[in-house]
């Protein structure tokens, strides 16, 4: 890499993936301008910043968005890109993509009020799970069982006053074993996967599920690099679930964690990440 | 040297740098480092309702 390559990294605090990303630049040899996305200020002209690239590690969906449009505005590429970010970081557009793209995914109704969500998830069945549209770590996502819970929940979701939270994301309840599936997509390979094993529903780490590593299927794979690729591709989380009718696709996350794959499986994903950062640098 | 705002437990630098965060080894409240010379530590920032992966 010239010398003169800078990475940009912005942040919004420094957990163990931003420290490994940190230290895999060292060891490449590759400066690192810390972009604090608390401290960054965006006028429309670029100004005051060196980095010639931006890795995005903001945990916050509105921040990345905008930051990574000004970015671009400023001719600076990002990983990832804002296309893909304002994708992903939307469940009813990143359905709406992986459906266009003909991968499988749990059956999925959108609603725009308090009762036609309850039309939605009718048509959908119980039980069925209720996800805000905008979010992660599983926060404020709801299994309803039966209508008069649905009532309840449609009518606590409504009252938490933001626009979003009455969009309603009805998607079926999908009868799978304690555990789902992760694939690491960096580019156009998978890094790592991982199982997430955990008794709620939810398999979120960020909520306690237990990791283990995993050699993916050839049908995981395809699936996942496709799902990657369908959301314009880079560095990308592809979550899917074992369903009666085979793997679907439930999620992928564009600015994804990998704390736990990396104890799961002893994969270097920080150099995996750095490493492709420094390959679209090239492009 | 610098001390965790919730139990008061003195924290070492060590190897922390600036923006990382860590539970507080004694009362285990989340922490962030906001500067490293002078080393000072405060409460991490709450997560928000847009905050994930």
């Amino acid at each position: 890499m010239s010398e003169t390559f800078t990475l940009g990294l912005f942040y919004t605090v420094i957990r163990p993936e931003e420290k490994w990303i940190l230290e895999a630049s060292a060891a490449r040899g590759v400066p690192v301008e810390r972009l604090h996305d608390e401290a960054v200020t965006f006028p429309l002209v670029r100004n005051g910043f060196q980095a010639d690239l931006v890795l995005n590690r903001s945990v916050s969906h509105s921040r990345s968005l905008y930051a990574l449009r000004f970015f671009e505005h400023y001719g600076v590429p990002t990983v990832n890109p804002y296309e893909v970010v304002s994708l992903c970081g939307d469940k009813v557009l990143a359905s709406l993509r992986l459906a266009e793209a003909g991968i499988p995914t749990p059956r999925t109704v959108v609603a725009l009020t308090p009762e036609a969500a309850m039309k939605a998830l009718d048509e959908v069945g119980y039980p069925a799970v209720l996800k805000p549209p905008i979010g992660s770590w599983g926060r404020l996502m709801a299994k309803v069982d039966d209508p008069e819970e649905a009532e309840q929940i449609i009518e606590h979701k409504t009252a938490l006053g933001s626009p979003m939270h009455s969009i309603f994301y009805v998607q079926e309840f999908v009868e799978k074993p304690d555990r789902d599936l992760r694939a690491f997509v960096v580019g156009d390979r998978i890094v790592a996967a991982m199982y997430r094993h955990s008794k709620d529903w939810r398999t979120n780490a960020a909520r306690g599920a237990d990791s283990e590593g995993l050699a993916p299927t050839a049908e995981m794979s395809e699936l996942a690099l496709k799902a990657a690729e369908a959301v314009g591709g880079g560095v990308l989380a592809v979550d899917l679930m074992e369903s009666p009718e085979g793997l679907v696709v439930h999620e992928v996350n564009p600015t994804p964690e990998f704390r736990a794959l990396t104890a799961a499986t002893g994969v270097d994903v920080a150099g995996a990440v750095v490493d492709y950062v420094l390959e679209v640098a090239k492009r | 040297m610098a001390d965790c705002p919730e139990c008061g437990r003195a924290i070492e630098k060590s190897n922390l740098i600036e923006g990382e965060i860590f539970p507080c080894p004694d009362c285990g409240l989340e922490l962030e480092v906001t500067a490293v010379e002078p080393f000072r530590v405060d409460t991490a920032p709450r997560e928000a309702e847009d905050w994930g992966e």
